[in-house]
């Protein structure tokens, strides 16, 4: 879809080996077109893997600190891969197809070193199950915004309201006329839906969808706008907001590790960390919006580096400039205010232990 | 942008390479074969021809239909006619098929593995290219440090090719030829270098009516 989006007037990035539309317009006019009418955004590159056979379930119990035996048909589950240290290897969805089949999707950048982490592993645990990377195989667009389901029911005759297609379901159906995995998740923060389809019919998926939503004011939007968006979700993404040491007590993912499942990778390691107690926390924080703290600016107490900001943003809807921050585990209280310095600059910032925007996920799950 | 609320064409579009608009800036005759657009040649057939049988041509054909599986191979496999089955270790095999949906065939192949193997849709996985003429290893000698000559007639192996991970197969045909599939989302960087040297070779793009005439299907 890359020729489609050089029309539109995106000025690409990189991500990972991709090249992705940064943004169409200014980045902030393409958040107000998610958060109060319907955007478009091409997720393509997420990594997309396969996974089938009768152990399936056995081998995601292993990859993942999560559960998925108990994963219904249909249902999609939030996922963080560990390393046997216990250290967050990425995310994404889990979604259950059919008794002995997943579709799961991984970060942009890792999905190559994954295929060889879950091919080795698979060998070592000689499970009957067959894992193949689709990642090329699949088109996948997000289309988001409190008017995404309009526009979702005038490319499709499947039933996708609320009662039909809730908040993390997936289904198979045809959308523009070409069969289509759609997943009922939202990364930035708004219902929407995030469809698969094969990758040489995206042009076609994507073309369509802008028609029927041109009179809901939809608009194409970039990563820059994405990444606002989920910031003021405080949703991570692994390798900016975590590194090599980031495990998930720490990230605030605790409540996904389920100790009692029989081995899975890393679960040693996190009984320990359990133990001994997170000794630094991610937190979200707000400040001042006339400053944005680069990434990397530091925490500092009494003039000591304590911690680093790893995202931050300006955020219209917060009012406010929000980001994520490693901070002593001590600090991760409601309302603790601590400095933050990059340079000559410097300002202070507020923990803000729920998202910034619709924290019950109200619009999320409507 | 139109401005619409009726709902969206319920059939499939064409399936159309990533590189249809190469193509098309190059004069390509496009015509549908199975639902997907094919390009027959660039204007020129004899032209055409000549480069197939007396040099090198490189023709564009990600849209054959494409079915991969693991497991237990020989149980899911019913190759027909125009078939092309490239095996790539005990347990992995890649059907390639001519133009056209593989929806039910996939699903009597998933039906007759039953759990012994995944038979999955890949169409949409790799980009492919037929490079066909006596100067074949010639180009290949440009593109890949992989010794071609170990490869039979109607095998097939992993290569890289042009710096692509690639799955190669050798075709039979009146005159040397080769296919090479690699991740569709490299599709027009390995176009381009595999173009860059045929050109280089005195060859140029042609259309699938070339490959035909030389018993290419």
């Amino acid at each position: 879809m890359h020729e489609l989006h050089d029309a539109a007037g995106a000025t690409f990035m990189w991500a990972g080996d991709w090249r992705r539309p940064h943004h169409y317009v200014a980045p902030e006019d393409e958040v107000d077109a998610v958060r109060n009418r319907v955007g478009l955004i091409d997720v393509s590159t997420l990594g997309k893997f396969r996974v089938r056979g009768p152990q399936a379930v056995d081998l995601l119990e292993r990859l993942y600190p999560n559960r998925f035996s108990d994963l219904a048909v249909g249902r999609i589950r939030y996922g963080v891969m560990l390393n046997d240290e216990g250290v967050i290897l990425d995310d994404g969805a889990v979604c259950r197809v059919s008794e002995d089949e997943f579709f799961v999707t991984v970060t942009t950048g890792n999905t190559a070193a994954l295929e060889r982490w879950i091919t080795w592993w698979l060998a070592d645990w000689q499970l009957d199950v067959q894992v193949l990377n689709v990642t090329g195989a699949f088109a996948a667009l997000n289309l988001a915004g409190p008017r995404a389901r309009t526009v979702m029911e005038r490319v499709t005759d499947a039933d996708v309201s609320a009662q039909g297609m809730p908040y993390l379901t997936c289904r198979g159906f045809d959308v523009a006329g070409v069969p289509a995995l759609v997943l009922r998740i939202g990364f930035v923060g708004e219902m929407g839906y995030e469809i698969h389809v094969p990758s040489l019919f995206g042009e076609s998926v994507w073309s369509a969808i802008m028609s029927a939503g041109a009179d809901q004011g939809i608009a194409p939007f970039g990563l820059e706008a994405q990444r606002i968006l989920r910031l003021e979700k405080q949703h991570i993404l692994v390798g900016q907001d975590t590194d090599a040491e980031s495990d998930p007590y720490e990230a605030g993912l605790g409540w996904m590790v389920k100790g009692d499942k029989p081995d899975f990778l890393g679960k040693r390691s996190l009984r320990d960390l359990e133990r001994d107690g997170p000794g630094e926390r991610l937190i979200g924080f707000t400040t001042d919006p006339a400053w944005v703290p680069p990434e990397g600016a530091s925490v500092v107490h009494e003039g000591v580096w304590v911690g680093r900001v790893t995202s931050a943003r300006r955020s219209a809807a917060a009012g406010a400039t929000v980001g994520l921050a490693w901070v002593p585990a001590g600090w991760a209280n409601e309302g603790t205010e601590f400095e933050i310095q990059f340079g000559a600059s410097h300002t202070i910032a507020r923990v803000t232990l729920r998202p910034f925007y619709d924290p019950d996920g109200e619009r999320l799950r409507s | 942008m139109t401005s619409s609320s009726a709902k969206a064409p319920t059939f499939p579009p064409r399936l159309r390479s990533p590189l249809a608009s190469i193509h098309a800036s190059s004069g390509g005759d496009v015509t549908t074969e199975g639902g997907a657009e094919v390009v027959r040649s660039y204007g020129d057939p004899d032209r055409e021809r000549a480069v197939v049988t007396g040099g090198i041509g490189v023709a564009d054909i990600t849209v054959r239909a494409k079915v991969d599986v693991r497991g237990d191979v020989d149980r899911a496999l019913s190759p027909v006619d125009g078939d092309v089955v490239a095996r790539m270790a005990g347990d992995w095999a890649v059907l390639f098929c001519p133009p056209g949906s593989v929806t039910e065939r996939v699903a009597s192949m998933q039906m007759a593995a039953g759990t012994s193997a995944m038979v999955t849709d890949v169409t949409h996985l790799y980009a492919g290219f037929a490079l066909a003429g006596p100067s074949l290893p010639d180009a290949l000698a440009r593109l890949t440090a992989w010794d071609p000559s170990s490869l039979d007639a109607g095998t097939a192996t992993g290569a890289p090719i042009a710096d692509v991970r690639a799955i190669v197969v050798r075709r039979e045909a009146s005159v040397p030829l080769l296919e090479v599939w690699a991740a569709m989302e490299l599709a027009r960087y390995a176009w381009r270098s595999i173009l860059e040297v045929v050109e280089r070779l005195g060859g140029q793009p042609v259309g699938w009516d070339a490959l035909r005439e030389q018993g290419w299907r």
